[in-house]
């Protein structure tokens, strides 16, 4: 057993019986006006209330006039517009999407009031920081995620119901955001089916815009069934045009279900042929097991069926115990460029009471040598955390939106957001949508 | 069938006061200590508490099954938690770095003395983790919950479930290591 489970087991256990008593249950009042209340609490929960009403209101409003313009508005040629170069003078595209509030877990328990801020889209600019539209989701959703095609025009994003009464519970549904000169925007609902007993990780859409992949794991085993498969839909049928299936424990441990900050875990490589994905090896080293990551190729061409079998190993986490420090990859968040030609990871250290931060990229050609893109040293404080991470990289690597914060109390105001290129870090502006560090945005 | 299945079960649920009451006598202990380890402050845990129950006792009607109570008054335990938390730290980040550290005032006297300076360290960290990590790390080895009822109180997959903790481990690792 791990020693520090049994510390976590020990100090809660030991925390947990500092509780001798609780206070009776009172079912007779509502809790704001209940006496036992401290007077704070009751202010926050009326304030809650006024200000979360309004936005629902709002919501529903908006969603019936974005249903509206869809229905009037749709693009000529398909749902797809072509891709385009839409990279700004500096490298970086200059639109995001953003999904902000509560898009976790804790999104979906239906029976405490949400104080969080309102959940909504925001499309903005990249480099003004300039807020374009908000975009809300329909009464009793919040959205959930969202990806991007190469054009930085065109986005899938997905909503999920929440009220866990409703038929069926926790349905997630899909929408095509494409964003028109002058930041306008069209949203229109696709009918990929709901996936019911399946969870959704990551998603990815490829560059083109023509389809959009997504690896989903079974939220509760069944036997004789897969757990885990990665699905490829059409954007313009909706129809589904790929699957592939395991059981494998690589897949299925930590690796490819963490969907990051970005939905990373996914990509479109070499020019929509190919998707990469993440999973976790465990290799025996010295008699101790260490768990490798790695990542997976699958040529889109393949039949749909067994996805080990189907899929190649394109890239390991070097395991040099010679290597600097500085060197060795976090174990989580690898991803690759959609050139499928570099594997981007971060590290971080700690020396001589200074923490760096580092920002590397494996090339095919040297697998074990990093590149370092960027890096930062910063004396800590006492007690801190740590936030690095890309949210967004060019075709080939050599521009990258990153994060990165070193504070004891991890916010947006403590994280730094920036563009990194040719060695430099060039600060981003404020962006809207980023009320928290890790946003789940997509360029 | 399923919806003969679901007016069975809505004719044989006990009366709403009834069936929330008994559920708290049988649990309010275990969630006021879960709330109590998320929060670092007794009186905000149970105040997350009894809006879990009363919120549970308003929806008793609509639940589809009342043996999904006690999975269903978890979560909203969690999700106050949470909500609790992020009103803290849009109020006063400053503070509530300050609150969450075990050392500081607004912890009990009781946990104040009773506890272990190793103890606080482990609570100090296991509060700096991310609010996913840090849930799934206190109802695994706190509440011994199973990997799949984790994912289910969490409404996350179970391998999601893996990851936040295969994470908050190295993470709390390399913390008390930097600690020590």
């Amino acid at each position: 057993m791990n020693p520090v489970e049994d510390q976590v087991r020990a100090a809660t256990r030991a925390q947990a019986q500092t509780l001798r008593e609780v206070r009776p249950l009172r079912l007779t009042q509502a809790p704001q006006t209940a006496a036992w209340r401290r007077p704070g609490a009751r202010a926050r929960r009326t304030r809650i209330f006024k200000t979360w009403i309004a936005p629902a209101t709002a919501a529903a409003a908006v969603i019936a006039l974005a249903i509206a313009l869809v229905i009037v508005r749709d693009i000529p040629n398909g749902r797809v517009a072509p891709p385009r170069p839409a990279v700004t003078g500096t490298g970086v595209p200059p639109y995001y999407v953003a999904v902000t509030g509560p898009i976790g877990w804790y999104a979906y328990a239906p029976l405490s009031p949400s104080p969080s801020p309102p959940n909504v889209l925001v499309i903005g600019e990249t480099l003004t920081g300039k807020r374009l539209a908000t975009v809300t989701p329909p009464s009793g959703s919040r959205f959930v995620g969202v990806t991007g095609a190469a054009d930085d025009r065109t986005f899938v994003v997905s909503t999920m119901r929440t009220s866990l009464t409703a038929s069926p519970a926790l349905a997630v549904t899909w929408y095509l955001l494409q964003i028109a000169p002058g930041g306008g925007y069209i949203l229109q609902r696709l009918d990929i089916p709901d996936m019911r007993s399946w969870g959704v990780q990551a998603i990815a859409l490829s560059g083109s815009g023509r389809e959009l992949a997504m690896t989903l794991a079974r939220a509760k085993r069944e036997a004789g069934s897969p757990d885990f498969e990665l699905r490829i839909y059409s954007v313009a049928t909706d129809k589904l045009v790929r699957e592939w299936s395991t059981n494998d424990e690589s897949v299925l441990g930590p690796g490819i279900t963490v969907p990051g900050p970005q939905d990373q875990g996914l990509t479109w490589v070499d020019g929509d042929r190919a998707l990469v994905f993440p999973t976790l090896v465990r290799v025996s080293r010295h008699g101790e097991i260490i768990e490798r990551p790695t990542e997976r190729r699958i040529d889109v061409t393949a039949a749909s069926g067994d996805l080990i079998a189907n899929s190649r190993v394109i890239w390991s986490l070097p395991l040099s115990p010679g290597a600097a420090a500085a060197d060795r990859c976090d174990p989580f968040g690898a991803s690759v460029t959609a050139d499928g030609k570099t594997v981007l990871c971060t590290s971080r250290t700690l020396a001589h009471g200074r923490v760096t931060l580092a920002w590397l990229a494996f090339s095919a050609s040297a697998p074990h040598v990093p590149r370092v893109l960027y890096k930062v040293t910063v004396a800590p404080p006492r007690a801190y955390a740590v936030v690095v991470a890309f949210l967004w990289s060019d075709a080939s690597g050599s521009t990258s939106i990153v994060e990165w914060a070193v504070a004891r109390t991890i916010s947006p105001s403590t994280t730094h957001y920036g563009a990194v290129s040719h060695g430099r870090f060039r600060p981003l502006p404020p962006l809207p949508g980023f009320i928290e560090a890790q946003p789940k945005a997509a360029w | 069938m399923d919806s003969v299945d679901t007016d069975t079960a809505r004719a044989a649920r006990p009366p709403a006061q009834a069936g929330v009451t008994a559920l708290y006598e049988a649990h309010a202990f275990g969630l006021v200590r879960l709330a109590i380890i998320m929060l670092g402050d007794r009186a905000a845990a149970e105040d997350v508490v009894q809006d879990a129950f009363f919120g549970l006792y308003r929806n008793w009607d609509k639940l589809s099954d009342p043996a999904n109570a006690l999975t269903y008054v978890r979560a909203s335990v969690l999700n106050g938690c949470r909500a609790t938390l992020r009103q803290q730290s849009r109020r006063d980040r400053r503070d509530r770095a300050a609150a969450t550290d075990t050392r500081s005032g607004t912890e009990s006297a009781e946990s104040l003395v009773l506890l272990s300076e190793e103890h606080r360290g482990v609570l100090l960290a296991v509060r700096r983790l991310p609010e996913r990590q840090r849930e799934a790390l206190v109802l695994r080895f706190y509440f011994g919950l199973s990997e799949e009822e984790t994912a289910s109180a969490m409404r996350i997959s179970r391998g999601t479930v893996k990851s936040s903790l295969s994470r908050a481990l190295a993470a709390l690792g390399r913390m008390l290591a930097e600690e020590s």
